[in-house]
């Protein structure tokens, strides 16, 4: 079909086909190995790193709090008049596509030289893929609480930095319950009592975004007393759990009971409208977290706010745990980063006392660095869960997404009407399938 | 004469950026689909067809979303061919009035899918949705959970593909419509055939190859469908509009399982294969037939 001329023709063009795909397949062991030298792009710097040159460096902070870029942009200016050589760019990403566009962005260090990460699965996968500087015996890890940043470390190593402590139960409307004379639930025959009540008067017991983030927020406190290992859920993996055990099949029949108390056709409720029933005062409790605090009050600023998570005990005698707590948006530094100095120096910025003080009030998030005062309403609830004994997110400690999934899956099967038992084998069916990858 | 070899030159450039942008990429997903790689870690494992095993085998979410897949895109082919039929027989006619009508129901197309999602996500709305305001006034009070209850919620997506695209197939079946010629529809007047008799025996025969077109970029449509599904729904209610896409889209970036996302990803590339091939031969039986 060819002559000579013709098929020496069609080698080269093979040859530079093959060279091309193995530079191609190269970039991606290329990445590991290599973080220096070179210009990444996107932010690119102008000059050195910081410190010694004059020149102005770019770094670029990644994180997932779109609501909080106004804020940011004033503790950047004010970073940048005390670093005149650093420039911050904020690099925003919805926390629902965090998790799958980080990644990406971070492995070629072109974004996110101090970037957030949520616990669980995240920091466990970018730590696997040694995204995260190791900040062990830096002055900067001392300014945190020490018990609150654990869930940033591996092995005896600091990795990451929470910045966030929340607490992931139910916002209740304290002038609602005072006006029907409601006490705080010590059982789970009180609470139910609590929530039929409330319906009985006209309201909404609780307003419950199963669309997204509810089942993921409420499946906290509703296991916390359930079962008290801290390591429920990792035992799946080697199957020492399953979820077709009584502690997770019991869970899955009372949120069949509280389903009941759900505004209709919960599944298909966005957190924006059920944040909407709740401040306009159609539901009486807010089914997500403290993190929904500002914004309620943002929409509603006479409203009194507290915390109320389901006790799911019978016996106030075996109550373990009051409430469960989360320390998230982690800062971290990229090993990929050039410009680890100036990155460093935002970080240590970001630590500071009155730096976190004004980001926790202005945002309405409570902190993790040591000795902050708040005088924001929205981090000041009827009661302090500070003294009460909370659990770490129990969510946060499962060990795969897939089984993430599975277990907030049986949830909506159980709301959506599925039998406890049916839906707890369909989840422990999924982690079978896992335990075969 | 013969050509000159040397013109194949010309194809070079689009060869060699078809190879980079479209051949490697598959064949290195081929390669990722035998191993374990997490999408992040520089070392993975070879695992042979153990992922593939496990897709085929055990993976119920993946059976589901493959089923899920089927319905979307029968509810999508049927409802949009039908409708779009209907719609241009309506307006076949250059009126002011029909050219009106199809500019309006074109104007959906244009429409990004993530916006026909948050259009529709918030018209099904069950607590302040404009459909249940309407169904208010007929004094419904609870309707259906449109995106809640697990049996409705990937018809309900459904539809707002249909109603999204619609108009544009409108456009294709109109076009074939203009194109029979006029005397075919004065003869069967003449012969006394019914309005059904004239559209069975001339029309239709006459627009199966717009058809065709049209059931064929559908069916691919709605296997594409991944932006407006995810917007909508993220795959939920209990994965019951988890389609093949959006599975693999969640195992690939957010359970970081590549290599198992990489086979699921063959198995789509054959199962629409096979689709298509299906649809392809049944289609050209009814023209030939």
């Amino acid at each position: 079909m060819f002559n000579t001329r013709g098929k020496t023709m069609m080698l080269l063009l093979l040859a530079f086909a093959l060279v091309l795909s193995a530079c191609g397949g190269g970039s991606k062991s290329s990445q590991h190995s290599s973080n220096s030298g070179g210009s990444s792009s996107g932010q690119t710097s102008s000059g050195g790193e910081g410190g010694g040159s004059n020149e102005t460096v770019e770094i670029s902070f990644m994180h997932w709090r779109t609501e909080d870029k106004e804020v940011f942009d004033q503790l950047i200016a004010d970073f940048e008049a005390k670093n005149p050589n650093i420039k911050v760019t904020q690099t925003i990403f919805p926390s629902s596509d965090y998790t799958s566009i980080a990644q990406q962005r971070l492995l070629d260090g072109s974004t996110g030289d101090v970037f957030t990460v949520f616990p669980g699965s995240q920091f466990e996968a970018m730590l696997r893929a040694g995204l995260m500087e190791d900040l062990t015996g830096k002055p900067v890890v001392d300014r945190f609480v020490p018990n609150l940043i654990t869930k940033g470390a591996k092995d005896g190593r600091q990795y990451a930095l929470p910045y966030h402590l929340v607490y992931n139960m139910p916002l209740i409307n304290v002038d609602i319950f005072e006006k029907l004379n409601l006490q705080r639930p010590r059982t789970w025959s009180q609470y139910l009592d609590v929530l039929e009540t409330l319906k009985q008067n006209g309201y909404i017991p609780i307003a419950f975004p199963g669309a997204d983030i509810g089942q993921g927020q409420l499946m906290n406190p509703m296991l916390m007393n359930e079962n008290t290992d801290e390591e429920m859920f990792p035992k799946l993996l080697t199957g020492e759990t399953k979820l077709t055990d009584e502690w997770f099949v019991n869970s899955l029949r009372k949120w069949q009971q509280l389903s009941q108390y759900f505004q209709p056709n919960s599944l298909g409720t966005g957190y924006e409208a059920a944040v909407t029933l709740f401040v306009t005062e159609q539901a009486a409790m807010l089914g997500t977290g403290s993190f929904h605090a500002a914004l309620a009050l943002s929409q509603n600023p006479d409203m009194r706010l507290d915390l109320l998570p389901p006790i799911t005990v019978e016996d106030e005698s075996q109550i373990v745990y009051e409430g469960v707590h989360n320390t998230t948006f982690m800062l971290a530094i990229n090993t990929k980063s050039k410009k680890k100095e100036a990155a460093e120096k935002f970080l240590e910025f970001l630590a500071e006392k009155e730096t976190a003080e004004y980001y926790a009030n202005n945002t309405g998030q409570l902190g993790v660095v040591q000795g902050l005062e708040y005088s924001s309403k929205s981090l000041q609830f009827e009661t302090d869960f500070t003294q009460l004994n909370t659990r770490f997110l129990p969510r946060s400690t499962i060990p795969d997404k897939q089984i993430e999934d599975a277990i907030t899956n049986a949830i909506s099967a159980v709301i959506s009407g599925m039998a406890p038992e049916d839906a707890a084998a369909e989840a422990q069916q999924v982690v079978e399938q896992v335990r075969r990858q | 004469m013969k050509p000159s070899k040397g013109i194949y030159l010309f194809v070079l450039p689009a060869l060699i950026l078809y190879g980079i942008f479209v051949l490697y990429p598959a064949f290195y997903g081929l390669y990722v689909s035998f191993t374990n790689w997490d999408g992040l870690s520089a070392g993975y494992e070879f695992v042979g067809f153990r992922n593939y095993r496990n897709l085929l085998m055990y993976d119920t979410i993946f059976a589901k979303s493959v089923v899920n897949n089927l319905k979307f895109m029968l509810f999508v082919v049927i409802g949009q061919t039908t409708l779009s039929l209907v719609f241009a027989l309506f307006l076949v006619r250059n009126t002011k009035a029909n050219i009106a009508l199809r500019t309006l129901y074109f104007l959906p197309t244009i429409l990004a899918s993530v916006s026909v999602a948050f259009i529709w996500a918030a018209m099904y709305d069950s607590n302040f949705g404009m459909i249940k305001a309407i169904l208010g006034l007929f004094g419904v009070q609870n309707g259906p959970g449109w995106l809640a209850d697990p049996d409705i919620a990937i018809y309900s997506v459904a539809f707002a593909q249909v109603w999204a695209h619609t108009g544009q197939l409108m456009i294709i079946f109109i076009a074939g419509l203009q194109a029979i010629p006029a005397d075919l529809f004065e003869v069967a007047a003449i012969e006394g055939a019914s309005k059904f008799q004239t559209f069975r025996l001339v029309t239709w025969p006459l627009i199966a190859p717009a058809a065709a077109i049209v059931i064929a970029y559908t069916t691919l449509q709605s296997f594409k469908a991944f932006d407006l599904v995810f917007a909508m729904t993220r795959g939920g209610p209990n994965n019951a509009t988890e389609i093949i896409a959006t599975f693999i889209y969640r195992l690939a970036f957010q359970s970081y399982k590549f290599g198992y996302a990489s086979a699921a990803s063959m198995l789509f590339l054959v199962f629409v294969a096979a689709i298509t091939i299906i649809q392809f031969k049944l289609l050209r039986t009814d023209r030939t037939g």
